[in-house]
């Protein structure tokens, strides 16, 4: 994968220039169980008091784009309204008979592998309305997957620039550094949604980023 | 009896079949007709290798595909895609110029994809110089 380099910074510049006053559509991209809404919801409980979607340790819970919108966050005296968009979690298969190891029914899990291969369908079609993302990953698990080499160059195709959360670091088995050895051209922020540790650290960087 | 899982195990796959796809062939089809190519593979339980890599719209559009195609027989793949230069990041300056203008006047980065129906593979990672497939 090559480097986020000039194009990208050229291309982000390019939209902060003519879209300051715009808000920013941020995506929230990543496999399925990173913690994707998790992470919504953190961010949105923090400036607005509300949750954007359900969170379960069923796969696929989210399965249709959920969005936040008018969401202003402050960092440094600075403002930055967003409009958070918490996408389904991307996946190469979608198997009925997962759903039915969590106890729901046959039928039901069949609607649910449905819904699910459309949720992901619909995510990737809503990345070319992305301004900047954040690629939430599994801290606890190898980074190297097809979903997230997917998720990324295709960000970096579209010129969109992104923020890899490395998700989960406070469970014993989080390895931050692997994140970060295996995407080097990449700002890694390593945080736990469900804990809010290292959160602040992520919007320092979001901001960092698209402003 | 130990012996006996061993043979079990031996033939079952033994029915792995394994279809691949050369360079050549696989930069001359379509868009199209590359994700029918995979899907129909796929969807007949074969693991395909092709020797080229798919680019990152390419894989969306195939991932896409997959996704319109699942039912009750068919749940999807596991897959990877790479470059070569995934795997040689200490190159030095005048190999990697090479490898540069070979992908430039091919049109296409060289690499290799790999795409199996996931009622065979469980899992496929990269980790990170070796490729694992995990089997059902």
């Amino acid at each position: 994968m090559s480097k986020q380099g000039f194009f990208s910074r050229f291309v982000s510049l390019f939209r902060a220039f003519f879209k300051k006053k715009k808000k920013l559509a941020l995506g929230i991209y990543g496999p399925t169980n990173a913690g994707k809404t998790t992470l919504a919801n953190k961010i949105s409980m923090d400036w607005t008091g509300e949750e954007v979607g359900i969170v379960s340790n069923v796969p696929h819970e989210t399965r249709q784009i959920q969005k936040k919108e008018n969401v202003i966050i402050k960092q440094d005296g600075k403002e930055l309204t967003i409009n958070l968009i918490d996408t389904p979690g991307i996946a190469t298969k979608v198997d009925y008979e997962d759903f039915i190891k969590f106890k729901i029914n046959k039928k039901e899990s069949q609607q649910r592998a449905r819904e699910a291969t459309q949720g992901i369908i619909e995510a990737i079609k809503w990345l070319d309305n992305m301004e900047c993302v954040l690629a939430v990953m599994d801290a606890t698990k190898n980074p190297l997957t097809q979903v997230n080499l997917t998720i990324l160059g295709n960000l970096e195709a579209r010129g969109i620039p992104v923020i890899i959360v490395a998700n989960k670091v406070d469970l014993k088995k989080a390895n931050l550094k692997r994140i970060e050895s295996a995407f080097p051209q990449y700002k890694v922020v390593g945080v736990s949604a469900r804990e809010g540790k290292n959160i602040e650290g992520l919007y320092k960087t979001i901001f960092e980023t698209v402003l | 009896m130990k012996n006996t899982k061993r043979i079990k195990k031996s033939r079952k796959m033994d029915k792995l079949a394994l279809h691949f796809v050369p360079f050549d062939r696989f930069i001359n089809l379509s868009g199209d007709e590359k994700t029918s190519l995979i899907l129909k593979q796929t969807r007949d339980n074969r693991i395909i290798i092709i020797e080229s890599y798919l680019d990152p719209k390419e894989q969306a559009v195939l991932i896409t595909n997959v996704m319109s195609n699942i039912d009750s027989k068919y749940s999807g793949v596991e897959m990877i895609s790479f470059t070569r230069h995934d795997f040689q990041k200490e190159n030095d300056f005048m190999t990697r110029l090479r490898n540069i203008l070979i992908d430039f006047f091919s049109g296409r980065k060289a690499g290799l994809t790999i795409v199996g129906p996931a009622s065979l593979i469980k899992k496929i990672e990269r980790d990170p110089e070796m490729i694992m497939l995990s089997m059902k």
